[in-house]
C-alpha cells in the first residue's frame, strides 16, 4: 500500500502511532449513511407519529382479505358425503393425513390417542353434537365455539378436513388408556364398508 | 520521587486466570443449554431448566469471562501505557476478589430463580449496588493510577478504556431502577414501553461498552504490540473514537422494532444504528491496516490469527448490526435465531477470539517462560474457527427458515404452518449442527487451559519479581506546554497556541483528563437524553387505555412465577403488527396495555409461541396440563416440564409488600385492595381450582403455583376488547340430515381489522 506515507507521529511503550489518512471508501461510508438518515427522516417526516405502522398494518390487511375472497369465489367448499367419509376410514393414505392433522390442531384438546383431555373423548361411542360422520363434519368444520371448539372449515384444507373426519371414525372403539368419561347420547357407529 | 516505577503485575495476572476459569464456565453452560433448547429431557430439576441456565450463560460469559479480560487487560497494559503502578494495591485486591464473589453469588442467585428478569441484568437490587459499588473502585483505581501517571499524554487505548468505565456506570444505574419489597425481590422502577425503552438503551450499550470499546482498547494495545507494527492511524483512532461514544448510545431502540414502542424512537434508533457503521469499521481498519508489512508472520503465529479473525468478525458483526436494525430487515431477523447468531459473532468471533490471542501473548510474558505448546494453539485457532463458523451458518439458516414459516399464508387466507411447533420441530437439525459448533467451540477452550496450565507451571522461580522501569515523574515545567502554574503573559499564551495548532487540539485534550472525561460524559448523554426525556414527559407516547387494569393479587403472584422460572427467555409478549401475527396470536399489542408491567416483559426472541394473547386462548385446565408435561398438549414440544408448579403451593407471605412496592412506582393500588389481598386471592384461585377440576383435571390446586401461574396467563392481553381472528365457519348444506346448527350462522368473527371475513360459498 504504498498511497500511505506512514510517517511516525508518537511512540509509547515500543507502540508506534502512524498519522495515515483514514481511507477514501471508509469516509464514503460515513457521508453515505449521514445522507440516506437525513434523507429517510425528511421523508417520513411527513407521515410522521403514531398511526402510520399501524394504517400500513391494516392497508395490507385489507388487500389480503380481498384476495382471500377472491380465491373462496373461485373455490368453494364442497362438503363430501358420507361415503367418502367412511371409505376414508380404512384407507391408509387418508388415515395418515388425519392423522397428522389430528396431532397437530386436535390432540391439543382431545388427546394424542383422541381420548380426551380438555374436549371430549371421540373414541367411544357416545357424542354430544352427533356421531354420524356428516355430523362429525359439520362440527369439526363450523366448530362450536361457545364451548371452545373452533371452526376448522377455513383453518384446515378441504381434503384435510375429511380425511380428519375419517381417521376420527377409524379410533371408534380403539379403547386408549386414560380415557374420558363417556358425554352426550349413545350413537352407534356407522358401519365403515368391507371391513 | 524515585525515576523507576514496579509494575504490579500480581492484579493482571490473577484478572487473566479468573477469565480462564469463567470462560469454561460461560461456555460450558452455552454447550449445555445449547443441547437443552431442543432436548427437554435434559432440564433436569426445577433450577436445572433452560430458563433459569441461560441468564447464568450470558452472564456468565459477558461479566465474568469478558469482564475479568477487561479488567486483566487494562490493568496490565494502562501501567505500561502510563509508566506507573497502579494507584492502589488495596483497591486492587478488593477489585479482584469482590468480583469473583459477585460472580458467585450471581450464578446461585439465577440458579435459584432470583431475577429482575432483563436481559443482561438479571441480577436482583442487592447484587446491582455490589456491581455499582465494585465499578466505583475500578474507577477510583483507574483513575487514579491516570492521576500519577508518568506519562504526559493518554494513549488511544487508555481513551477506550475511560470511555467504557463512564458509560457503564451511566447505563448501570440507569437501568438497574427498582423498588426493593425483599432483600432479593424487587420491580423495576419503570413500566412497559419505558422499561424496555431502558432495558434495550441499556442492553445495547452493553454490547457497546462492555463488549466492544474495551475490546478496541485491548486491540490497541495487544495488536501492535503482537505483530510488531505501528498503529495504522491517529487520526482514524479519534474519528472513529469520538463517533462510536456519540453514535452508539442511541441505538438502543433497533431492538424494538414494529413494537409498542413510539416510531419516531425506533426511527432513530435505525438511523444511527446506520451511521455506525463508519465508526465501527474505523477500528477494523485500523487493526487490520495496522498488519500492514506483517502479514506473512500470519502464517507461523496463532496470536496473530486469532487477532485477525477477531477484528475481521468485529467487522463482519458491525456491518450485520447496521443491516439487521434495517426496520424492514428488523422485521425478518428479530424473533429468530438469527439473532442468536448475530450475538455470537460477536461474541465468539471478537470478544473470545480476541481474549484467546492476547492469553497466548500476555501468559508467557507475565509468567516469564514460552508459549508450552505454539502447535496447540494452532490447532485451537482451527477448530475454533470452524465451530464459529458453523455456529453462524446453522442460526442464520434456522433463522430465516423460522422467519419463511411464520409469515407463510396459503391462498385461502390460512397460515401455511398454524400449530408454532411445526415451525420448531423443522429447525431442531439446525440445532444438532449449533450444539455440534457449541462442543467445537468448547473443546478449543479445552485447549486453551491445557496450554496455559502447562505454561504457568514451567514459569521460573522468580516469575513474580515485579518488572522495575525508568520513568522520571512528570516535571512541572512552567514553560512546557499543558503546565499547572498559568503563566500570564502573551508570549506563554502564543506559545501554547502555537503548541496545539503544531500538535492537533485533540493532543491537548489527551492530557487533560478532567476535560476529557467531562467531554466523553457530554457525548453519551446527547443520545441518552433526546430518547429518555419525551418518553417520560410526552404522555403521547405511551396512549391511556381506560379498560387496563393492574393485576389482581393472585396474578401478581403468578407474574412472579413467570419472572422466576425466565419464561422470557424463548416467550416474547408483544404481537407486531403484521398480518401473520395478528392470523397467527391476535390483537397487536398496543403500548397502553403494558403501563403496570414492572419490569415488562416483551422477550426478544421466540422459541416457543409469543404469549401477548394467551389469555382466555385455552382451558385453565390446558395450562395445568401443558405446565405438568408439555408435550401432552402440544406434541413435539420443546418446552422443560414444570410437574413442581402443582404440587408447590404459593407464597402469599409477600404479597402485602409486593403490592406496596408496585404502588410506589406507580401502580394504584388501594389501601383496602392491598388489605384483603389474601382474601382476593383465596377467591380467584378457588374460582380457577374449581374450573379445572370441572373440566376433569386434577383436584386440590387451589393453592397451588400452577394456580397463580394460569391466573396471570389467562389475564394476558385481555384488558382491551378483540376478537380472536378466527377463520369463518362456512355453511354448510347437507341434504340427508339437515340439522339446527347449520341454518344458524356462527357468531362471525368481528375482528379489528376483519379476518377473512370472504362470505361463504355454498354448494
Amino acid at each position: 500500500m504504498a498511497e500511505f506515507e506512514d510517517k511516525v507521529l508518537h511512540e509509547l511503550d515500543g507502540i508506534r502511532e502512524y498519522d495515515n489518512p483514514m481511507p477514501a471508501w471508509l469516509m464514503a461510508i460515513f457521508w453515505g449513511s449521514l445522507i440516506f438518515s437525513a434523507a429517510y427522516l425528511g421523508f417520513y417526516a411527513l407521515s410522521f407519529g403514531e398511526g402510520s405502522m399501524e394504517a400500513e398494518y391494516r392497508a395490507g390487511t385489507q388487500r389480503a382479505v380481498a384476495s382471500v375472497d377472491a380465491y373462496f369465489d373461485a373455490n368453494p367448499l364442497v362438503p363430501p358425503s358420507p361415503a367418502d367419509l367412511l371409505a376414508g376410514a380404512k384407507d391408509p393414505a387418508v388415515l395418515e393425513m388425519g392423522a397428522s392433522r389430528f396431532t397437530r390442531s386436535c390432540a391439543s384438546c382431545h388427546g394424542e390417542k383422541a381420548q380426551g383431555l380438555i374436549g371430549p373423548n371421540l373414541t367411544d361411542d357416545h357424542w354430544i353434537h352427533g356421531g354420524t360422520v356428516e355430523r362429525v363434519f359439520q362440527s369439526v368444520a363450523k366448530g362450536w365455539p361457545a364451548k371452545g371448539m373452533p371452526p376448522w372449515g377455513r383453518a384446515v384444507k378441504p381434503e384435510e378436513l375429511s380425511a380428519l373426519v375419517s381417521f376420527v371414525r377409524s379410533v371408534q372403539g380403539s379403547n386408549p388408556p386414560n380415557a374420558r368419561a363417556p358425554e352426550g347420547d349413545r350413537v352407534v357407529p356407522e358401519p365403515i364398508p368391507g371391513h | 520521587m524515585s525515576d523507576t516505577v514496579r509494575y504490579d503485575d500480581r492484579t493482571p495476572r490473577l484478572f487473566f486466570l479468573a477469565a480462564v476459569v469463567w470462560a469454561v464456565v460461560g461456555m460450558l453452560v452455552g454447550t449445555l443449554i445449547a443441547a437443552m433448547l431442543f432436548l427437554p429431557g435434559l432440564n433436569l430439576a426445577p433450577y436445572l431448566t433452560f430458563g433459569r441456565l441461560r441468564p447464568l450463560h450470558t452472564n456468565a460469559v459477558i461479566f465474568a469471562f469478558v469482564g475479568n479480560m477487561i479488567f486483566a487487560g487494562t490493568y496490565h497494559s494502562m501501567q505500561r501505557l502510563l509508566k506507573t503502578r497502579l494507584f492502589s494495591d488495596t483497591l486492587s485486591k478488593i477489585h479482584f476478589w469482590g468480583w469473583q464473589l459477585l460472580i458467585v453469588a450471581a450464578a446461585v442467585s439465577l440458579v435459584a430463580g432470583v431475577t429482575q428478569a432483563k436481559e443482561y441484568a438479571e441480577l436482583p437490587w442487592v447484587l446491582d449496588i455490589v456491581i455499582a459499588v465494585l465499578w466505583v473502585i475500578f474507577a477510583v483505581n483507574f483513575f487514579g493510577t491516570i492521576a500519577i501517571r508518568r506519562e504526559k499524554h493518554l494513549y488511544v487505548a487508555i481513551w477506550f478504556y475511560l470511555a467504557s468505565i463512564v458509560a457503564v456506570a451511566i447505563l448501570h444505574i440507569g437501568n438497574s431502577m427498582a423498588m426493593p419489597y425483599s432483600w432479593l425481590g424487587s420491580y423495576s422502577a419503570y413500566s412497559g414501553v419505558k422499561d424496555a425503552l431502558m432495558q434495550w438503551w441499556y442492553g445495547h450499550n452493553a454490547v457497546a461498552f462492555f463488549l466492544t470499546t474495551p475490546y478496541l482498547g485491548l486491540m490497541y494495545y495487544y495488536l501492535p504490540k503482537a505483530a510488531d507494527r505501528p498503529v495504522f492511524s491517529y487520526r482514524l483512532s479519534i474519528m472513529h473514537f469520538w463517533s462510536l461514544v456519540f453514535v452508539y448510545i442511541w441505538a438502543g431502540p433497533h431492538h424494538l422494532h414494529f413494537t409498542a414502542l413510539p416510531e419516531w424512537a425506533s426511527t432513530l434508533g435505525m438511523l444511527f444504528s446506520l451511521v455506525l457503521w463508519m465508526p465501527s469499521w474505523g477500528g477494523m481498519v485500523n487493526g487490520l491496516f495496522t498488519l500492514r508489512g506483517a502479514w506473512h508472520k500470519l502464517r507461523e503465529d496463532p496470536i496473530l490469527k486469532f487477532m485477525v479473525v477477531a477484528v475481521t468478525y468485529y467487522g463482519m458483526s458491525t456491518f450485520e448490526g447496521p443491516m439487521m436494525s434495517i426496520k424492514s430487515v428488523n422485521a425478518v431477523s428479530h424473533y429468530t435465531d438469527w439473532t442468536i447468531g448475530h450475538v455470537h459473532a460477536g461474541a465468539l468471533g471478537w470478544n473470545a477470539f480476541l481474549s484467546f490471542g492476547i492469553l497466548y501473548w500476555v501468559v508467557p510474558r507475565l509468567w516469564k517462560t514460552p508459549l508450552y505448546s505454539t502447535r496447540l494453539a494452532t490447532a485451537h485457532f482451527w477448530i475454533a474457527t470452524v465451530g464459529l463458523i458453523t455456529y453462524q451458518v446453522s442460526m442464520w439458516v434456522a433463522g430465516i427458515t423460522q422467519w419463511g414459516m411464520w409469515r407463510a399464508f396459503e391462498p385461502d387466507g390460512r397460515l401455511a404452518y398454524p400449530d408454532f411447533i411445526e415451525t420448531v420441530i423443522r429447525i431442531v437439525p439446525m440445532y444438532w449442527v449449533r450444539l455440534v459448533a457449541a462442543v467445537l467451540f468448547f473443546s478449543g477452550v479445552l485447549l486453551l487451559v491445557w496450554n496455559i496450565l502447562k505454561t504457568v507451571r514451567s514459569a521460573p522461580a522468580n516469575f513474580a519479581d515485579e518488572p522495575e522501569v525508568h520513568a522520571p515523574p512528570l516535571v512541572r515545567d512552567l514553560s512546557a506546554p499543558g503546565a499547572v502554574t498559568p503563566a500570564n503573559t502573551y508570549d506563554y499564551a502564543f506559545y501554547r497556541l502555537q503548541h496545539v495548532l503544531d500538535h492537533g487540539i485533540h493532543r491537548a485534550l489527551e492530557s487533560r483528563i478532567v476535560l476529557f472525561t467531562i467531554l466523553v460524559t457530554l457525548a453519551l448523554s446527547v443520545g441518552s437524553l433526546v430518547l429518555a426525556i419525551p418518553m417520560f414527559f410526552d404522555r403521547s407516547n405511551v396512549k391511556e387505555i381506560a379498560s387496563v387494569k393492574p393485576y389482581t393479587p393472585l396474578e401478581v403472584l403468578g407474574r412472579d412465577i413467570y419472572i422466576r422460572e425466565g419464561c422470557y427467555n424463548c416467550h416474547s409478549q408483544m404481537v407486531r403488527p403484521f398480518r401473520y401475527e395478528t392470523e397467527r396470536y391476535g390483537e397487536f399489542s398496543k403500548a397502553g396495555e403494558f403501563v403496570y408491567d414492572h419490569p415488562f416483559q416483551w422477550g426478544s426472541k421466540r422459541t416457543g409461541p409469543d404469549l401477548h394473547r394467551v389469555g382466555a386462548k385455552y382451558p385453565s385446565l390446558w395450562h395445568v396440563r401443558h405446565m405438568d408435561r408439555p408435550a401432552s398438549t402440544t406434541p413435539g414440544s420443546v418446552m422443560p416440564r414444570y410437574p413442581h408448579l402443582a404440587t408447590d403451593r404459593f407464597d402469599t407471605s409477600l404479597v402485602g409488600a409486593k403490592m406496596r412496592a408496585l404502588r410506589t412506582v406507580g401502580v394504584p393500588y388501594s389501601d383496602g385492595e392491598i388489605e384483603s389481598a389474601p382474601a382476593a386471592i383465596e377467591r380467584q384461585a378457588r374460582a380457577i381450582a374449581a374450573e379445572v377440576e370441572a373440566q376433569q383435571g386434577p383436584p386440590g390446586l387451589a393453592d397451588k403455583e400452577i394456580t397463580a401461574l394460569a391466573a396471570y396467563l389467562q389475564r394476558l392481553g385481555t384488558d382491551i376488547r378483540w376478537r380472536r381472528p378466527q377463520p369463518q365457519a362456512p355453511s354448510i348444506t347437507v341434504p340427508a340430515a339437515p340439522v339446527a346448527e347449520t341454518v344458524t350462522p356462527p357468531a362471525a368473527a368481528a375482528v379489528v381489522p376483519p379476518p377473512v371475513a370472504a362470505a361463504a360459498r355454498v354448494k
